[in-house]
């Protein structure tokens, strides 16, 4: 995160499934400074939730593939992690889910 | 197991029971079902091919329903309690099977047998009690118009016995509801493709079991190695910590921002009032407490209750993300407690909910569209979100009460063909059977599986979780580093017919062998196709690797394929309705994608070896597999005109293809 706490923009974070177990919440707005990417983000909330959101995503420490991100409704892959967020932005954050009913 | 079956991990002998004279058999399993088929889904293909017909009625005493194990069920690997039903479907009228957990397939094989084959058609109702080597036909009269809850609990009461399991149909499955599932022990369901329909077509309510045998094990020390490393995988990995707290109703909320949630009959793919419906709402407000089938390291299974409001009492047991949908978005409820409460009707009266809640949206849509005047909605307000009209609905179809319940439990597809007017554009079918909560625009992998799937639409056959929201170092670990990134991207097309083939081939080998595609051996597959053989191998004593393995999967499913061209179907019916490939879709990450089945599925064919014109499997294809002489079978049932007379009798409406018909 380069800029100056003061240019700082607000992105709301919604966790799911286990993650806002984890969180200890399921919604959150978070500041950080402009041109933030979303992998610094993300970086971000892995250090400041409970011990237990890192062990569920960080594996020698990296974010795993086990997270799946949401830009405003979009998946976020490849580059679109070194994006810059901006305000207001909503990022839906799941653990890995997948399948349907047996 | 039998002394003269050459492999452990089988019983050794299987029944067929004919309902027409009551006699009961117990015979030898032909050892080379186990070696060609390996069990369960494998061999119930086999005896449809070779006994029943095409032009069967499936509702009629020619139809044959096979309930059976694989060779793992009852054994030490994670969740091995998976047990096959197999018949033509009544829905669909073609290849019909359906899968469940729970605790019926063990104790089934552990009574002594691999599995039964039903055929002919009772007098009168009746139901098959085993015991060991005891196997009787009981009456059933008075059982007959008792829902599955109650039919199993007196079964246990009147022969004394809270541990017998059960394979039971509600008064759906009685009055052939074409979508009528059975209950495997407490709230379980073998819920597609109508296979309760078939039992109560043969006047066989339930089949009730009790085993106290031993099952040998080939190799103890090996398996037991196996399996414990199977189960401690499973437990250490991430992934199923949220498949145990939620279940599959996890995925509810996931699905929304994908786009691939259907709501309103498939109009749309997200629903705004997801939240009301999500997993997270239903544990934190409803959950009673977890449950898990036999020998389940995840333990996915819920009990849920309402506790106030119009609802309040009510208990309901696996409400699946496909039944929150189906009885939630895609007739746009957000009531929770109202889902809650058509789960436990569906469980209790034995329907599919999947089937029973597309049909109602159908409805809903038809009045919406004007092609279902006033005049024939036997007073009922269809308006969307009336929860209400869809409990009531609910009951109709299973009783078949009025004109609407009678006409939609015959199945959206049927109804539309018989409806006429335009109603089959509103129809969300493949091949007779209704899309699950699996939308194929979101999703490229997914809309290629519902054509594909020889049981018609279906996410489970080739299940392509991989592409389902993108899991790089499992799809790495998986199938290796040449086919990222687009193999998780859910809307690329590229390596997705691979996928798909993939998932159908290893599927058919899990659904035979016993074990579960929730359970590690799909959505991350700490089992797949190396150590499924090691499994089999040191259960069985059958020498086995994951080539040997891979031609078994592959020769089950050109089977089903051949099986249903005897039906008359070609690739005219591989095809989505116009609603994925037309109409662009307008949620979440899925915004203006269509499912690109134009790409896929000539990809899909050649990875076959299947005809681009015919959809045939070629000869070299059938022969590499030891089929020969399936293709001969085909092409005289073709040429002959008895798969035309067949197709023309299979009561669906061809889903409209066509352009875009209305915008929304």
């Amino acid at each position: 995160m380069t800029a100056s706490a003061g240019d700082a923009l607000t992105v709301r974070v919604r966790y799911f499934n286990v993650l806002a177990n984890y969180a200890g919440t399921k919604r959150a707005e978070v500041k950080v400074p402009a041109g933030t990417t979303v992998r610094e983000l993300l970086a971000h909330l892995t250090d400041t939730n409970p011990e237990a959101f890192r062990r569920a995503l960080v594996r020698d420490g990296a974010l795993t593939s086990y997270l799946r991100v949401f830009r405003n409704d979009k998946l976020v892959a490849g580059e679109a992690f070194d994006a810059a967020v901006a305000g207001g932005d909503e990022f839906m954050l799941f653990p890995a889910i997948a399948g349907g009913a047996l | 197991m039998t002394a003269s079956f050459p492999y452990a991990g089988y019983a050794g002998q299987y029944l067929r029971v004919n309902l027409s004279t009551g006699q009961i058999q117990a015979l030898p399993l032909p050892v080379e079902w186990a070696e060609d088929y390996l069990g369960g889904n494998g061999i119930g293909t086999k005896i449809l091919w070779d006994e029943v017909p095409p032009e069967a009625d499936p509702l009629g005493p020619s139809n044959k329903l096979i309930v059976a194990t694989g060779p793992l069920c009852g054994g030490l690997m994670p969740n091995a309690s998976r047990l096959e039903f197999i018949a033509k479907s009544p829905l669909t009228g073609i290849y019909g099977d359906s899968n469940v957990g729970g605790h019926f397939g063990p104790e089934l094989k552990l009574a002594g047998y691999d599995l039964i084959v039903f055929e002919g058609q009772s007098p009168k109702p009746v139901y098959l009690l085993i015991r060991n080597e005891k196997v009787e036909l009981r009456d059933a009269a008075h059982l007959w118009g008792q829902g599955g809850y109650d039919t199993e609990k007196l079964i246990q009461q009147e022969n004394r016995d809270p541990d017998i399991k059960t394979a039971v149909i509600g008064q759906a499955g009685e009055n052939r509801v074409r979508f009528a599932s059975v209950m495997v022990s407490w709230s379980r369901h073998a819920a597609r493709a109508g296979m309760g329909a078939v039992m109560g077509a043969k006047n066989l309510k339930a089949v009730a079991v009790r085993g106290t045998r031993s099952l040998r094990i080939a190799d103890p020390e090996k398996h037991r190695d196996i399996s414990f490393r199977m189960h401690s995988q499973i437990r250490k990995n991430e992934f199923f910590v949220g498949v145990h707290r939620f279940g599959t109703s996890g995925l509810v909320s996931l699905m929304h921002p994908m786009g691939r949630f259907p709501t309103k009959n498939f109009q749309y793919g997200s629903f705004e009032g997801f939240e009301e419906i999500s997993g997270e709402t239903l544990r934190e407000e409803h959950l009673v407490r977890d449950i898990s089938c036999f020998n389940c390291p995840v333990g996915c299974d819920k009990v849920y209750s309402v506790a106030a409001g119009e609802f309040a009492g009510n208990l309901a047991g696996s409400v699946e993300y496909e039944t929150l949908d189906s009885l939630g978005a895609s007739v746009l409820n957000r009531n929770l407690p109202s889902v809650l409460k058509g789960n436990t009707l569906c469980d209790d009266w034995g329907m599919d909910t999947i089937s029973a809640g597309r049909a109602i949206s159908f409805a809903m849509e038809l009045a919406e569209k004007g092609l279902l005047p006033e005049a024939e909605r036997d007073g009922l307000d269809l308006s969307w979100g009336n929860y209400n009209t869809m409990l009531e609905l609910l009951r109709r179809m299973t009783f078949r009460e009025g004109r609407l319940g009678n006409l939609l439990a015959e199945g959206a597809a049927r109804a539309a063909k018989i409806i006429g007017r335009g109603a089959d554009r509103y129809a969300m079918h493949v091949k007779g059977q209704d899309i699950p909560a699996q939308d194929g625009r979101a999703q490229q992998s997914m809309g290629l599986a519902h054509v594909t799937s020889t049981r018609g639409a279906d996410h489970l056959k080739a299940f392509p979780t991989i592409d389902e929201t993108g899991y790089p170092s499992e799809a790495v670990r998986r199938y290796g580093e040449q086919y990222m990134p687009e193999l998780v991207d859910p809307l690329a097309t590229r390596h997705k017919a691979m996928l798909v083939k993939d998932g159908e081939d290893y599927g058919a080998i899990v659904d035979s062998c016993g074990n579960c595609k929730s359970g590690g051996t799909f959505v991350m597959a700490e089992v797949y196709w190396q150590e499924q053989a090691e499994a089999i191998e040191t259960m069985t004593g059958m020498p086995m690797d994951a080539a040997k393995l891979r031609v078994i999967g592959e020769r089950i499913y050109n089977l089903q394929r051949c099986y249903n061209l005897l039906h008359g179907l070609s690739p005219a019916d591989d095809v989505l309705p116009w609603r994925f490939t037309a109409m662009p879709s307008p949620s979440g990450n899925a915004t203006g994608s269509v499912c690109r089945l134009d790409i896929m599925l000539p990809q899909y064919y050649a990875l076959r070896g299947w005809d681009a014109e015919t959809g045939y499997p070629s000869e070299a294809t059938l022969a590499r597999l030891g089929l020969g002489g399936a293709l001969e079978r085909v092409q005289v049932a073709v040429t002959s005109g008895a798969a035309a007379a067949v197709y023309a009798g299979l009561g669906w409406a061809a889903p409209y293809t066509g352009p875009v018909i209305d915008e929304l």
